[in-house]
């Protein structure tokens, strides 16, 4: 309708974007974008299904076949984010370029030997990015001289004129969330048994969804780690619930994060040697997995519970990458990716981190330097290079999206099983006694008001912002490109000192957050005062899981008021295993975070260890303060100036 | 439904449930919280001192009309000992504004706060009917935008006012704070959750209503039965910011404590420092604040009394011009009527009689402006003889 407005936004921002080749061509764009008139209307939850469709439209040729590609003057067969038309070779070309300059972008100092952990979720975009990594690495074996001792030489120096010397993949299994696809489901009051058997046949088909996409996530990382000429390309995973592992704590009140052996803790797998038997889950993390669970349920809320497990995921990933001499990780996110955080991460409160979060290079921690070579380039144009240069990629449903598959599944086997189908399986009967997680999801379910919501499309903050931004951008073309350019107008404000970084998440705290009075008097009362970081005293010593009393007493966490449930955990012995104030645990979260504590809405909700232990040392660090505070001159100004 | 006690005070019954919290209140439960929420807000942020002469900004909507009953009985309350004046602007749009000045006037009386309309006709000698004759309704929201900012900085001067009071609210705070997220703008960015703005040259514009929901104002409203004129919040559909306000408020129906979470979070963001640091200026002609010699309230008025409404010199000019222009307008005032609560007090929910016709230039304008940063008006300003460079920061922060 207002063709003539666009393109000049259009054309505008290209003046603005000469890094990207891609933009160049954009000026002469005398048509109005057809995706501006395209009659999907209809927001979808899923970002990246949405792309996707749209680069296998264009894949199959569909995309404006009479523009002519803007580089060769060939018939085009792609269309780009960015509304350029290209031929699919010249599309290759540049976005081979693209990304490779992306990755070139991140500056890792010479010499160091720098060793890269490529976080990969299976997802397009991450596995691109592991793709280029191995392009950049490569080492043209046919210039090797036949002299094996020539040969070693000249591939270390083809190393050390590259930016990293060696790359590895990691990838987090969040299987276990499925577990948690069911958690309202099966709350309140079931209208019979013919329900409670759809349930349980949805999640078992959950179970057994989760279960064969993270094999085939697997199995396409270890597919693409292959394709390496260095034997050194690890595969490490791990489980999300292994947060909850001993590993990941120090034992005996460091401040420290202890290194975890390799072979002694069950936190992460790494196969230099892909063999699908070396895969096999461990028994312990059964018992991380009734921890994660319970976590997970004693906070009220989907928005809440999904950027935990963000949060917890973005730790794990640091700690892996750490504990094996990796300095530097990369992430896959792409331009889509950063504009969606760019929003989602203000609607919950994270405008301190905001410029960490979404910077090309965090290097808060000059031992774990965070990158995110990809931030400008489309999801659209990723994902569509990813298919076209045989990189295979797989996602794992978010907590949300689960959520809406299991409602789906639900309510047709709810019509199976209301129609006798016969061909249904045999599901076993709930003998088990219930898990402890099941009955705090219930329990939490029930007390908050979501049982009303089981009826609707289960939404949190970040699929609202997915929607809305992809919305944006088929409405406005260059919203993605114009957020992610606000993204690097940012500062990254380092805290004051390293005791108010945040023991959550780590970023930092910027003041501190009170609920007690304006502007939302009501919310402390609102919350559960008593989430209880606990000491990381399980197993504190061996990593073995199986010895803690509190791993063979699943029941205890949730139902237990918190000092009892402390007194009958091993981790008793420890002084400050007793509930805190919240206002205590407040001082020490960012706002963000304390934006998740807020909807913790169970007495006996356990933040994982790693965030206790943090949670010690900060308050302890705090009192020491206090106690010396009267020698201090430079911190009492910078207090004061707070 | 059962008889719920209130949250608050556990003795009387709960009237209404606060969209804050979602908590069950009483009558009198909510009246003391609304208010103290605002004290606390006005206290803390040292809104304040005694002897200040205080305009209100009042379009005869709620949220100036709340604001003025609010503060008249917050300074009552609390010994402010300021003085408070109600201030309209009348932009000279037939039909539309008389029945909103009637709505202020009859505050006036009601609260005892001695009001001054100052007109368009009176400040600048044209009434937007008058320009929109002239420049039509493609671009008249570049003058409404300029004319209405420097209006009510006018009007204070008139009345000896020191401070500016404007009715913005959370929602509308939190929306802006999206709007410069997604236009790119990260000096707004920066300064638009400030609780005052404006710099020491010009009138402090503070916002007591910071933290205060629209929801809870209109429920304020309705239990206090205060008079107030209520538009239509017509949005074209297609608007950016029809856009973040629709996703403003599925955040609150999802969590509604996300508005003030957006805008701690809005706090919490620092951008880059601005390149362009100039020093600033009187405007020659008028004496208004400007960084240019003359100020771009004076640029359009020379261009409507030589008859070039567009001050165009060639076509890409022209463009420019009215880029410059579009950009400068503060975003909300690219859309006469969503621009209700999103501007300078609602005086600007004036601007907006011609309803339907309006929408598609505004669309249009809010398209066209939406993703064009300084960056790109200054470059698009290079090496042209314009009259008018623009320096959209500086501006801005003087007259917000
Ligand atoms: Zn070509
Ligand atoms: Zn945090
Ligand atoms: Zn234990
Ligand atoms: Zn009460
Ligand atoms: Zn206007
Ligand atoms: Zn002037």
């Amino acid at each position: 309708m207002c063709s003539v407005d666009e393109d000049e936004q259009i054309r505008a921002q290209q003046r603005l974007d000469q890094a990207h080749e891609a933009a160049l061509a954009m000026a002469d764009a005398a048509e109005p974008p057809p995706s501006t008139h395209g009659s999907d209307g209809q927001p979808r939850p899923n970002g990246a299904s949405v792309s996707l469709a749209g680069a296998a439209a264009a894949g199959r040729g569909g995309a404006s076949p009479a523009r002519a590609c803007v580089r060769c003057g060939q018939p085009s067969g792609v269309k780009t984010a960015s509304q350029t038309f290209y031929c699919r070779s010249c599309f290759d070309i540049v976005m081979s370029k693209n990304t490779r300059l992306g990755v070139g972008q991140l500056q890792a100092p010479k010499g160091a030997g720098n060793k890269v952990l490529i976080a990969c979720s299976g997802g397009p975009s991450s596995s691109l990015l592991a793709h280029t990594f191995i392009g950049l690495l490569h080492i043209d074996q046919a210039t090797l001289s036949d002299d094996p001792k020539a040969a070693a030489a000249s591939i270390e120096r083809a190393r050390s004129s590259k930016i990293f010397t060696t790359a590895g993949l990691v990838h987090i299994d969040e299987s276990v969330l499925a577990h948690a696809f069911s958690l309202d489901a099966g709350s309140g009051k079931l209208s019979g048994d013919a329900e409670r058997i759809a349930i349980a046949h949805a999640e078992r088909e959950a179970l057994s969804a989760a279960e064969s996409t993270e094999a085939t996530i697997r199995a396409n990382l270890l597919t693409l780690a292959k394709r390496s000429d260095s034997p050194e390309w690890p595969l490490i995973t791990a489980r999300i619930e292994d947060v909850f592992g001993s590993g990941l704590v120090s034992g005996g009140g460091s401040v420290l994060l202890r290194v975890p052996p390799v072979n002694e803790v069950v936190l992460a797998r790494e196969t230099t040697e892909p063999s699908p038997a070396e895969l096999i889950p461990s028994a312990a993390s059964s018992s991380n997995r009734d921890k994660f669970l319970t976590m997970l349920a004693g906070v009220g809320s989907l928005s809440a519970r999904e950027d935990l497990v963000r949060v917890l995921r973005l730790r794990l990933i640091v700690h892996i990458a750490k504990s094996r001499g990796y300095r530097y990780v990369a992430f896959g996110d792409s331009a889509d990716r950063i504009a969606q955080n760019m929003i989602s991460f203000v609607a919950q409160g994270r405008g301190a981190s905001l410029a960490y979060d979404t910077s090309l290079l965090d290097a808060r921690d000059p031992d774990a330097i965070l990158g995110r070579p990809f931030r400008a380039l489309a999801l659209k144009d990723l994902a569509l290079y990813a298919r076209w240069s045989d990189v295979p990629s797989e996602e794992a449903p978010t907590l949300a999206s689960g959520i809406n598959l299991f409602r789906l599944w639900k309510s047709r086997y709810l019509l199976r099983v209301q129609q006798n189908d016969t061909t249904l399986p045999a599901i076993p009967d709930s003998v088990t006694p219930v898990p402890a997680w099941k009955l705090a999801f219930q329990q939490t379910a029930a007390a908050s008001q979501s049982n009303q919501s089981s009826q609707q499309i289960a939404a949190s903050i970040s699929t609202l912002t997915e929607a809305f931004v992809n919305a944006l951008q088929r409405d406005f073309t260059g919203t993605v490109s114009t957020v992610q350019r606000t993204s690097t107008k940012l500062v990254a404000v380092p805290p004051k000192d390293e005791e108010r970084s945040c023991v959550i998440c780590h970023g930092p705290i910027v003041r501190p957050v009170v609920f007690s009075s304006k502007p939302a008097p009501t919310l402390l009362t609102a919350t559960a005062s008593s989430e209880k970081p606990k000491e990381g005293g399980c197993g504190s010593g061996s990593g073995s899981n199986n010895s803690c009393a509190c791993s063979t007493e699943p029941a205890a966490s949730p139902i237990v008021p918190p000092s009892s449930s402390t007194s009958s955990c091993c981790s008793s012995s420890k002084s400050n295993a007793n509930t805190v104030p919240t206002q205590a645990v407040l001082d020490a979260t960012c706002y963000g975070c304390s934006v998740i504590l807020r909807d913790v809405t169970s007495a006996g909700t356990l933040l994982p260890p790693m965030v206790a232990q943090e949670f010690a040392r900060a308050t302890s660090r705090e009192h020491m303060r206090a106690e010396i505070s009267e020698y201090l001159l430079s911190d009492d100004d910078d207090d004061g100036d707070d | 439904m059962g008889k719920k006690l209130c949250f608050r005070c556990n003795a009387r019954s709960a009237l209404l449930r606060r969209p804050k919290n979602g908590q069950p209140y009483c009558r009198e439960c909510f009246y003391d919280a609304f208010e103290t929420e605002i004290h606390t807000t006005i206290v803390e942020s040292k809104l304040f001192v005694p002897g200040d002469r205080v305009a209100i900004g009042a379009s005869g909507g709620k949220d100036s009309t709340v604001l003025a009953y609010v503060l008249k009985r917050l300074n009552d309350m609390y010994n402010y000992g300021i003085e408070l004046f109600l201030l309209s602007v009348d932009e000279g749009i037939t039909g539309y504004r008389d029945d909103s000045l009637e709505t202020v006037k009859r505050n006036e009386q009601a609260y005892g706060i001695p009001l001054k309309i100052v007109s368009y006709q009176e400040l600048y000698g044209w009434t937007m009917d008058a320009i929109v004759k002239e420049v039509g309704l493609k671009n008249n929201c570049t003058f409404c935008g300029v004319f209405r900012r420097q209006a009510l900085d006018r009007g204070a001067a008139l009345l000896g006012a020191n401070k500016i009071v404007t009715g913005h609210n959370a929602d509308d705070m939190a929306e802006t704070v999206f709007m410069n997220i997604l236009r790119g703008d990260a000096p707004r960015l920066q300064r638009c959750t400030n609780v005052v703005t404006g710099s020491s040259d010009t009138l402090p514009r503070c916002k007591p209503f910071k933290f205060t929901y629209e929801k809870e104002i209109v429920l304020y409203a309705y239990f206090q039965k205060l008079d107030y004129f209520s538009t239509e919040c017509v949005y074209s559909p297609q608007a950016f910011r029809g856009h973040a306000r629709a996703f403003l408020k599925d955040l609150e129906a999802l969590r509604p404590s996300s508005i003030v979470d957006v805008i701690r979070a809005g706090e919490a963001i620092e951008v880059v420092e601005e390149v362009l640091q100039s020093t600033p200026n009187r405007c020659v002609r008028c004496g208004y604040l400007s960084s240019q010699s003359l100020c771009k309230a004076c640029v359009l008025l020379e261009g409507l009394n030589r008859g070039l409404p567009q001050l165009g010199i060639g076509r890409e000019a022209m463009k420019v011009q009215s880029e410059l222009l579009a950009s400068v307008a503060e975003p909300a005032s690219a859309h006469p009527i969503a621009s209700e609560n999103t501007n300078d007090g609602d005086a600007s929910a004036s601007a907006s009689v011609k309803a339907p016709k309006a929408s598609r230039s505004a669309r249009r304008a809010a398209n066209r402006h939406q993703p064009h940063s300084e960056e790109t008006l200054r470059k698009l300003a290079r090496g042209r003889e314009v009259t008018h460079v623009p320096e959209v920061d500086l501006q801005d922060a003087l007259s917000w």
